[in-house]
């Protein structure tokens, strides 16, 4: 027994990549220009799930998300709403799963069995980004795109002004 | 509220003596108890994982007010959804019992040993994420799997996992076994080391034999040391005179033929030796060439273990005694019953275990003491890599007192940098030291068989 | 303390607005919104974005660090604190302990192994030592003499390539060269 291999996990590192691959085919339907950033996401991404680099991983997340924005804020397509909550949904998932591959890579290791504990984490970041889709993606129809701009502006400010008072903390 | 916390106090020590919580029954099952399972400590932090995941929800949020695009707004709600998710996952207590099984209870010099490990969730909340490193025994290595595992178990559940171990000399320890427990969303995760008990032990078959030459020496014992004294034996000394009383089969006939006197023929006597052999375990005798080698403390051991059936085989009376921060003794003596003694030393006694002592070890001292226990005309038998100067010392020290001593080194030393390569000449230089002094050394390579080189030493000895 | 608590309040209270108005669309259309007040919250928004996401890459990721039980407990190999040494010592002169001891052990080693590999007497090892007659190496000859002699010019003028002082190069090329005399004897 020599050196143990630290490097990121298989399963969760091949799972990342494909959500973000979800990630940058849904910015390419909204909008091609998200896509191409979203495509520079999966670039540094790929990299760091093979050597196990924090940075590259995080990095590729940022840039996928975006690819996101940039995609959300140029493309106007007739379903871009749900491309793009899907999208970004994939690109939390990358993100999350690739750093939890290189977090048990590093703890465990290659060799060792973790596939329950991935699938475990996996199914659970998948759940929460499903059934947000499929919520807000509902509301948003039932409600049409008739919502208030006043009410979100309102939330948009709230958030800020909790956020900002709880970083003090 | 303090009802519920005091609750999860009793959780956590029905997780550290877990087997209080399912009942015995299980204990019994395996056929091996696991002695008591503690909690050593406990650590819990924050992986700051999801830290940041708010960015999301602002930069889109905030293009999408100012573009007036819906989608970039619904995009910012999937990060607050996380955000959300973040704040109501937590993480769980460590409710696990870790149950250890070998496939052979004692295992013999050299096996593989498979080792599985059993880990129920013996609380009552989902363990979602779960990361168990096991303690492996300093001195053994895997050499096979790992002893490692990531899982998750609900309530009452139980995952295993197996690694498999070169058995070595020694009773080896089962270190802490550490688990790691997240929540879902790895947000925090708590550290916990639990003792677990349970060690392997291996006792070195003692039995193989090396012809290990003695030095000549007087004592009352017959044996197979040869003397230059006159005497019994097989091999012809000299003749004198014809006593009275002189046994008949040992009368010079052929001279009585030839002469008309009688003479009785006197043989070399051969007697049997007393022999110590002295151990060096202090920390300076934990070396090793590399890290896939034995180290050199447990090479002259295991030497030892050779040597002592040889000797006791051929009627020596041996002991074993060691340069040790711990007191290792055991008298000189003969017969089945030692032979049992050393056999339960060998495989027990804590400052033969495979792992590098804590305490320093003053040679002056222990040579002193030594010196107290041993009468003159006891050999010492030093096993040592002769790796420092104290080494040298304790021989000299035994030699200059009237003990013949002899060195069996196995060599620990290696060429790949040039403070290896030095350390291999001052070691030479010290062998080199030690012959002048009159002291015998054997210096083992122990990548040769040890009776080879005993041999070709041997033949060198006889010259 | 209490500035954050009135912004935490007036954050909770702006949220509770912000979803009656979601839940009741009619009393939001009574409000309108100046175009330049939406930027103004859309831009304060990025920023934030951008600060939280700065401050992430900041913080680094936590989690314990497992041991490896797997491999065998951690032991040198004879002259591993050697080489340390000789590093110490090379690297910095108010290291007098260490060079202290670099010195006596490659003394002492010198000796013995030129009694060894020459088979003549102590004194007459010494003697070579403090002379110089027992190597051709001028860095080694100077570690015990002191001065470099017989090199040439050229070699003398090292530069300090690698930042090491001259004590290191004289003790690496003294212990080397002690070394290699004991190997060729044994071989």
């Amino acid at each position: 027994m020599t050196e143990i291999d630290r490097r990121p996990v298989r399963l969760s590192a091949i799972v990342s990549l494909g959500a973000a691959a979800v990630a940058a085919l849904a910015a390419i339907l909204t909008a091609s220009v998200g896509g191409v950033v979203a495509g520079l996401g999966i670039v540094a991404l790929a990299p760091g799930l093979v050597v196990g680099s924090r940075r590259l991983v995080h990095g590729g997340g940022v840039v996928l998300a975006v690819g996101m924005v940039f995609a959300g804020a140029t493309g106007a397509g007739a379903a871009a709403e749900l491309f793009l909550l899907v999208g970004t949904a994939a690109t939390v998932v990358a993100w999350d799963v690739g750093q939890n591959a290189v977090g048990l890579g590093e703890q465990l290791g290659r060799e060792a069995e973790t596939t329950r504990a991935e699938l475990a984490h996996i199914g659970a970041t998948l759940v929460v980004g499903g059934v947000t889709v499929g919520v807000a993606y509902g509301l948003y129809q039932v409600a049409g795109s008739g919502q208030p701009l006043p009410a979100l502006v309102m939330l948009l400010v709230a958030a800020l002004v909790l956020t900002t008072s709880l970083r003090q903390t | 509220m303090s009802s519920t916390l005091s609750q999860s106090a009793t959780d956590e020590s029905t997780a550290g003596g877990a087997e209080s919580g399912s009942g015995p029954s299980t204990e019994t099952r395996d056929g091996r108890s696991e002695g008591s399972q503690r909690i050593i400590s406990e650590t819990e932090e924050d992986t700051n994982h999801w830290r940041g995941i708010g960015a999301l929800t602002f930069v889109a949020g905030g293009a999408g007010v100012i573009l007036k695009q819906p989608a970039l707004l619904l995009a910012a709600v999937v990060a607050v959804a996380y955000l959300a998710y973040v704040q109501v996952t937590t993480v769980p207590q460590a409710t696990v019992r870790i149950q250890r099984e070998l496939s052979d209870p004692t295992p013999d010099l050299g096996d593989d040993l498979t080792v599985t490990v059993r880990v129920s969730n013996v609380g009552d909340r989902v363990l979602p994420d779960l990361r168990v490193v096991d303690g492996v025994p300093e001195e053994l290595t895997v050499v096979g799997g790992t002893a490692r595992l990531g899982t998750a178990l609900r309530p009452g559940e139980t995952d295993s996992f197996t690694y498999t171990l070169n058995a070595r000399r020694g009773t080896h320890e089962f270190k802490t076994c550490d688990t790691i427990v997240r929540d879902w969303a790895g947000k925090r995760e708590r550290h916990t080391r639990f003792r677990t008990g349970g060690e392997v032990v291996v006792t070195p078959s003692l039995s193989s034999t090396l012809p290990m030459p003695l030095r000549k020496q007087t004592s009352q014992y017959a044996g197979r040391v040869e003397t230059d004294l006159a005497g019994d034996g097989v091999e012809f000394h000299s003749t004198r005179e014809y006593r009275a009383g002189d046994p008949l089969s040992r009368v010079d006939w052929r001279r009585y033929a030839r002469t008309g006197d009688l003479a009785t023929l006197q043989f070399r006597e051969e007697r049997a030796a007393t022999v110590m052999l002295l151990l060096d375990l202090r920390q300076e005798a934990y070396v090793r060439r590399d890290d896939d080698d034995l180290h050199a403390a447990d090479l002259g051991i295991n030497a030892a273990g050779q040597i002592f059936t040889t000797l006791l085989e051929t009627g020596d009376r041996v002991g074993i005694t060691a340069l040790a921060p711990q007191k290792v003794w055991l008298s000189p003596g003969l017969g089945n019953e030692h032979r049992v003694e050393v056999e339960e030393l060998f495989a027990h006694h804590p400052a033969l275990s495979a792992e590098r002592p804590q305490g320093r070890y003053s040679v002056t001292l222990g040579v002193r003491n030594l010196r107290k226990r041993l009468s003159g005309d006891i050999q010492v038998m030093f096993f040592s890599p002769l790796c420092d100067d104290d080494a040298v010392k304790a021989a000299q020290l035994l030699h200059a007192h009237g003990h013949k001593v002899t060195v069996l080194s196995p060599d620990p030393t290696n060429d790949e940098t040039l403070g290896q390569r030095f350390a291999s000449v001052e070691r030479a230089d010290r062998i080199s030291k030690l012959r002048q002094g009159g002291v015998r050394v054997l210096d083992w390579d122990p990548d040769e068989p040890l009776a080879e080189s005993i041999a070709r030493n041997t033949v060198r000895w006889s010259r | 303390m209490k500035s954050r608590t009135l912004l935490a309040v007036f954050g909770v209270a702006l949220a509770l607005t912000g979803f009656v108005l979601v839940a009741a669309p009619g009393l939001a259309s009574s409000i309108t919104l100046d175009e330049a007040v939406l930027v103004v919250v859309g831009l304060l928004g990025v920023l934030q974005g951008a600060r939280v996401a700065i401050g992430r890459s900041r913080t680094s990721y936590e989690q314990v660090e497992t041991p490896d039980p797997e491999a065998s407990q951690d032991l040198p190999t004879p002259g591993d604190e050697f080489d340390e040494m000789l590093v110490t010592a090379g690297s910095d002169r108010r290291e007098i302990e260490t060079r202290e001891t670099v010195r006596t052990r490659l003394e002492r080693a010198a000796i013995a192994t030129i009694v060894r590999t020459e088979g003549c007497t102590r004194a007459e090892a010494e003697r070579q030592l403090e002379s110089g007659e027992w190597t051709d190496d001028p860095y080694a000859r100077a570690f015990f003499t002191g001065s470099v002699e017989g090199a040439s010019l050229l070699d003398r003028f090292d530069f300090q390539r690698d930042n090491r002082t001259q004590y290191h190069r004289w003790a690496v090329h003294a212990a080397s060269e002690i070394t290699r005399q004991s190997e060729a004897a044994e071989a």
